[in-house]
């Protein structure tokens, strides 16, 4: 397991994830996000990541989470998928790294 | 296992907008209500001539909406997926808790639409909007000079501050859009509105196609009509329209090859009324629109609001079976795709949903002739001879 998955993440209050349709959708809601004008989709993997981790749940938690309901996945498929979606949480400032880690 | 799409995708409101709303999204068979239109108080700043709200506008409601109720109807929209939401009047922003709810709605996630007269936009209003924007503010003119406007609104001083307000929206650099209704009282100065949204950098939407009031009294039921161009200067503003006539011209094309089967089973409702869209009313009556208070129910009776709307909404995916009534005179027309009637404007016209609006039937049937589009609807409403050529 790399650094990230190491960490421990939270979502910020910058977003509220939204169900549209059938759309999982992070929505800009903080005045202080630079960016307000462009929603953010989340496909069903990122969508189970963002909810593991907004339910508590650690990087690694999320990881074994993916692994036991995506059997079909490689473990090197998903844990790419959860780095990546990390990053670009970290990016636009829906999650954040717990203090402490 | 992986989607193949990515796993967070950046996507505009626009964009996210018509992916939900195309055609084999499922949004419309599922009757998803994305879009609602909420109307926070009757009140109004102004006192419109052809406004469709009625005396309600200068007298307080004591069965209007308070704070918690609103907030409670905002939580159950969010948990049923409604994202586009327009808050609206009277005028809207008469309420004094405004921003409270405007941020409410603002940290649930709804992408917010504000309609406005702006005569209440001062600098602090436009700067509590500037921190908190709208996806667009769709403010009203009614008129270029102060008296065409005032004599419009009935309100002396209203001009001035309807351009403060212009003002501050410009300067905080909010998005806008300007909307006019084409009635006999501000017709004549359509050129200088025109002249003037294109001097501002706003787009100018305007609209003729005025309805009988949702309200009573003295300024109730059809005084609105009152306000309403003739056929022949409604036909004229509209056929201006480039997009209009681009439908017409693809009609036209499509009928010189094939001639439109007639319709038989037509339904009622053909928009996204009690579809994908709604409209609940200062006292909480949930409406399939702004239209149709004919077929709406109370969201507070006896019931939390959330079963209200579960109950009400599941009633309006049966008004939606309804069909078109075998004697209704529109349903053998085949302009409806150029009419701007519906269900809503003919009952509050006529207080029959299936009857035809003489006054929009006869703008129609002078649309086409003077564009030539071959139809075959007869309604003898109207009678119109081509000017003749020189």
């Amino acid at each position: 397991m790399d650094r990230k998955s190491a960490q421990k993440y939270a979502t910020t209050s910058n977003y509220v994830l939204r169900k549209i349709a059938d759309e999982s959708i992070l929505v800009p809601v903080s005045p202080q996000l630079k960016n307000r004008d462009c929603l953010f989709v989340l496909n069903a993997t990122g969508f189970a990541i963002y909810s593991g981790i907004k339910s508590g749940l650690s990087a690694a938690e999320v990881e074994k989470m993916m692994l036991d309901s995506f059997e079909d996945a490689s473990p090197e498929t998903i844990s790419t998928d959860i780095e990546t979606l990390l990053s670009q949480m970290l990016e636009i400032e829906a999650i954040h790294v717990c203090p402490g880690n | 296992m992986m989607d193949e799409s990515k796993t967070l995708k950046e996507i505009s409101y626009g964009d996210l907008g018509n992916r939900v709303h195309a055609d084999g999204s499922g949004v419309a068979e599922r009757r998803v209500p994305t879009d609602g239109m909420l109307e926070l108080t009757r009140l109004c700043s102004l006192k419109c001539t052809h406004c469709y709200i009625g005396d309600a506008r200068w007298k307080k409601d004591p069965r209007e909406l308070s704070t918690d109720q609103l907030k409670a109807l905002m939580d159950a929209l969010a948990e049923r997926g409604t994202l586009w939401l327009t808050f609206t009047g009277g005028e809207a922003l008469l309420r004094k808790d405004f921003k409270e709810l405007w941020l409410y709605a603002k940290q649930k996630g709804f992408a917010l639409v504000l309609f406005s007269n702006a005569t209440l936009i001062d600098d602090k209003m436009a700067g509590f909007l500037e921190l908190h924007p709208p996806q667009c503010l769709e403010i009203s003119i009614y008129g270029a000079t102060r008296e065409t406007y005032e004599r419009v609104t009935l309100i002396p001083g209203s001009f001035d501050r309807f351009m403060r307000g212009i003002e501050n929206v410009r300067k905080r650099g909010l998005p806008w859009v300007l909307k006019a209704p084409v009635i006999k009282e501000l017709a004549g100065e359509i050129p200088q509105i025109t002249a003037l949204a294109s001097e501002w950098g706003v787009r100018l939407v305007l609209d003729g196609e005025i309805n009988a009031s949702i309200g009573e009294g003295q300024s109730g039921g059809k005084a609105p009509c009152a306000s309403r161009l003739s056929e022949e200067r409604l036909v004229d503003f509209a056929l201006e329209d480039k997009n209009l006539l681009i439908e017409i011209k693809g009609m036209a094309r499509e009928r010189a090859t094939a001639a439109m089967a007639p319709k038989t089973d037509e339904p009622l409702f053909s928009c996204g009324a009690g579809s994908n869209m709604f409209y609940v009313n200062s006292r909480g009556d949930l409406q399939m629109c702004v239209l149709t208070h004919h077929r709406s129910e109370n969201l507070y009776a006896d019931r939390t609001v959330a079963d209200g709307f579960d109950a009400t909404w599941a009633k309006f995916g049966d008004f939606r079976k309804i069909k078109m009534r075998a004697d209704s005179p529109c349903i053998a027309c085949d302009l409806t795709g150029i009419c701007k009637s519906c269900p809503g404007f003919a009952h509050l016209e006529n207080g029959d949903e299936h009857s035809a609006v003489e006054w929009l039937c006869r703008s129609t049937h002078l649309k086409a002739l003077k564009t030539g589009l071959p139809h075959r609807c007869d309604i003898k409403h109207f009678v119109y001879t081509p000017p003749k050529k020189p």
